[in-house]
């Protein structure tokens, strides 16, 4: 079941020079109980997506779709006090950098129960202290944690206890921005063993931005990949980072970033050039000068998200996967 | 004290402790940050110093730069204790070791040119030269960091360039002055994945026309394994294993790099399942305790059913014969 529907969503930024728009014409699902992946280099627009979707953009972007949509409640036109209530209960976000986002100098779990009380009134004190308790325990915290301040609390901690807290009131998706951008290995390992282990058991949908694709592989039912603001490929974990391997040359290339042991130096590539300016975007395929496969078609046409062949339900915008289907037919 | 003079060896770590003292609870105690590590590296070589937040790896760097002050032990460049060097004589051997940053965004003036930037270190180390000739070096060294056309991109101002650039200004500035030691804390943590490879690239060819020596300090264990010849990995304090990259990353031998390792996020959904993940962090490098420093999240000590000798002897790491970069040690007691 379609949880979160999200169609032809853009986003503009203007400045006294030009109009900057971050997000140009994005559709995106997350259904229940599903963990999607956004991925993108800084810049491509996955987290004023994630903004947009929350309605937390800053004053001045304009945002236009034809469709946002969460279980039925049209998020764009929700009145200010709804969407209070919306939040938190059926909504919830990790930022990044959760280790700041808590108050320095209140106790974790006076935190975590000021989120229930605020949006569960009629919990009483008691039921309130053993929800925050059960809460930490789900992240693998001792509830006698619940004293302490978060400057007591490792980096891995604290995003736990954040992550525990996105879930006080039992949210239907919860959209996490890098959630372990500036964690260690091991300590990313554990995070995301954790969401995985939550999303399963309770059947949570979850939005998992983030710039790494190799934690996105490990981690998601799904994966989109974003360039210069718009989705250039979208299908199944499975199928995006299985034995066939990415369908867009962009991604593909962005894989190939990642160095592999076997290669040795030789294997430490990039992608030459950097993302266009969003303020002045090139004419046809947004990736095409930094494009080894580009063909002379790329600078013109825009190319849509089409079904890549023999594929369930994995798209790709790129010219050249018309050109090559036209030549195997 | 001597130090290996021999052919090749640039820098020389030798036995480094870095304590702090601590309060806790109104009890005055002493973190042990460094605590016996020792390391040499050759002319040339790129060494990889590896291991989670709070094992040591900035503490080593920070010491190394005399940024901060050992407690015991040495560091010799060029056969020099660093070390012991104050005033206008430390100043002279600081042309000999620089460092790059993790933030190109923090650790440059925003407002300043590029060339401002790079030709800073020219004018205090470089007497000799005149402005003119402190500029063209500074083209020079903008131009060998892939800073093309030279000429225009010096003028910029810093805040005008991308990050890829700004730490490539960076190095650019580091490398003008002809440094024999880079020490490099997260260089392209930073970055996107997409350029961070133009930044490693830039390093390697420095290292190969320059026969510059680089410590590379990272949590990076993918990208360890294949930019760096060597790979040390410290786990609170101390060095737990020592050897080519390829074979340490490769083919770990001490349970915590097995562990490190093992948790790689792969690009592959082939290898998803159960990983064996260490739980805990790392314990608080105030605590002392007899024995072997892992033991308390070591698999292979539980695995072994605890043996005495993990309880009361500290494993050592054995000491690398002068010159024999291609030895692979480890500091355990049973690892094979």
């Amino acid at each position: 079941m379609t949880l979160l529907r999200v169609r032809n969503l853009a986003v503009t930024y203007p400045t006294s020079e030009a109009m900057i728009r971050a997000v140009d014409g994005i559709d995106l699902d997350v259904n229940t109980g599903e963990v999607v992946g956004l991925a993108g280099e800084s810049g491509c627009g996955k987290s004023t997506l994630a903004l947009a979707v929350a309605r937390l953009l800053p004053r001045g972007a304009v945002v236009s779709a034809d469709e946002i949509s969460l279980g039925g409640t049209d998020l764009r036109t929700v009145a200010d006090e709804e969407l209070r209530s919306l939040r938190w209960r059926r909504l919830s976000l990790v930022f990044q950098g959760a280790m700041s986002s808590f108050n320095p100098v209140m106790r974790i779990g006076s935190q975590i129960a000021e989120a229930i009380r605020t949006h569960e009134p009629d919990t009483n004190r008691r039921d309130v202290a053993d929800r925050v308790g059960e809460l930490l325990n789900q992240v693998g915290i001792a509830a006698a944690r619940s004293e302490d301040f978060p400057h007591q609390m490792s980096g891995g901690m604290k995003q736990r206890a954040m992550i525990a807290m996105a879930l006080a009131c039992r949210p239907d998706l919860v959209i996490a921005d890098e959630p372990t951008t500036a964690l260690d290995v091991m300590t990313q390992a554990q995070i995301l063993d954790l969401i995985r282990r939550l999303a399963d058991e309770l059947g949570l949908a979850m939005l998992i931005i983030s710039h790494d694709l190799t934690v996105l592989a490990e981690l998601c039912d799904r994966v989109a990949v974003m360039y210069a603001g718009r989705i250039v490929e979208i299908g199944e974990a499975e199928e995006i980072f299985g034995a066939a391997g990415p369908a867009h040359p962009y991604t593909r290339r962005l894989l190939d970033c990642y160095p592999r042991l076997e290669g040795g130096q030789g294997s430490i590539s990039g992608i030459p050039g950097s993302p266009p300016d969003l303020a002045h975007p090139p004419a046809g395929c947004r990736f095409h000068d930094r494009c080894v496969q580009a063909i002379p078609g790329c600078t013109t046409a825009v190319p849509a998200l089409r079904m890549v062949p023999g594929s369930v339900g994995h798209l790709a915008a790129c010219t050249l996967l018309s050109v090559d289907t036209a030549i195997s037919q | 004290m001597s130090f290996d003079q021999s052919s090749d060896v640039i820098a020389e770590i030798r036995d480094l402790r870095v304590h702090f003292p601590v309060r806790h609870d109104r009890h005055r105690l002493i973190s042990r940050a460094v605590d016996g590590i020792n390391l040499k590296i050759h002319e040339g070589e790129i060494v990889a110093l590896v291991g989670e937040s709070g094992c040591g790896k900035t503490t080593v760097a920070r010491t190394i730069m005399r940024l901060q002050d050992a407690s015991s032990g040495s560091v010799a460049i060029g056969g020099i204790d660093i070390t012991r060097a104050r005033g206008r004589g430390l100043r002279k051997l600081r042309r000999d070791f620089q460092m790059i940053f993790q933030d190109p965004f923090e650790c440059l003036s925003p407002n300043s040119t590029a060339i401002d930037v790079v030709t800073e270190g020219l004018r205090i180390h470089r007497g000799d030269l005149d402005a003119a000739a402190r500029r063209s070096e500074g083209l020079a060294a903008l131009e060998m960091c892939g800073l093309i056309p030279a000429t225009t991109i010096a003028e910029r101002r810093i805040f005008q360039l991308s990050g890829g650039q700004r730490q490539r200004v960076a190095i650019a500035a580091a490398l003008a002055i002809e440094p024999r030691l880079l020490v490099a804390d997260e260089p392209v943590s930073m970055l996107d994945v997409s350029l961070r490879a133009g930044v490693i690239r830039v390093l390697l060819d420095l290292r190969e026309r320059l026969g510059i020596a680089m410590l590379f300090i990272t949590h990076d264990l993918a990208l360890a394994g294949v930019f760096a010849d060597r790979v040390a990995v410290l786990y609170l304090g101390r060095v737990v294993e020592q050897g080519p990259a390829a074979e340490v990353i490769g083919s770990p031998r001490h349970p915590y790099t097995a562990a490190l390792v093992g948790v790689i996020p792969k690009a592959d959904t082939g290898h998803r399942g159960p990983r064996p993940i260490l739980s805990g962090e790392p314990p608080n490098a105030t605590a002392t305790m007899p024995g072997c420093r892992f033991r308390p999240r070591c698999p292979l000590y539980r695995q072994l059913g605890e043996p005495e000798i993990c309880q009361t002897d500290e494993p050592a790491l054995p000491i690398i014969a002068t010159n024999d970069r291609a030895d692979h040690v480890v500091a355990c007691h049973f690892s094979t």
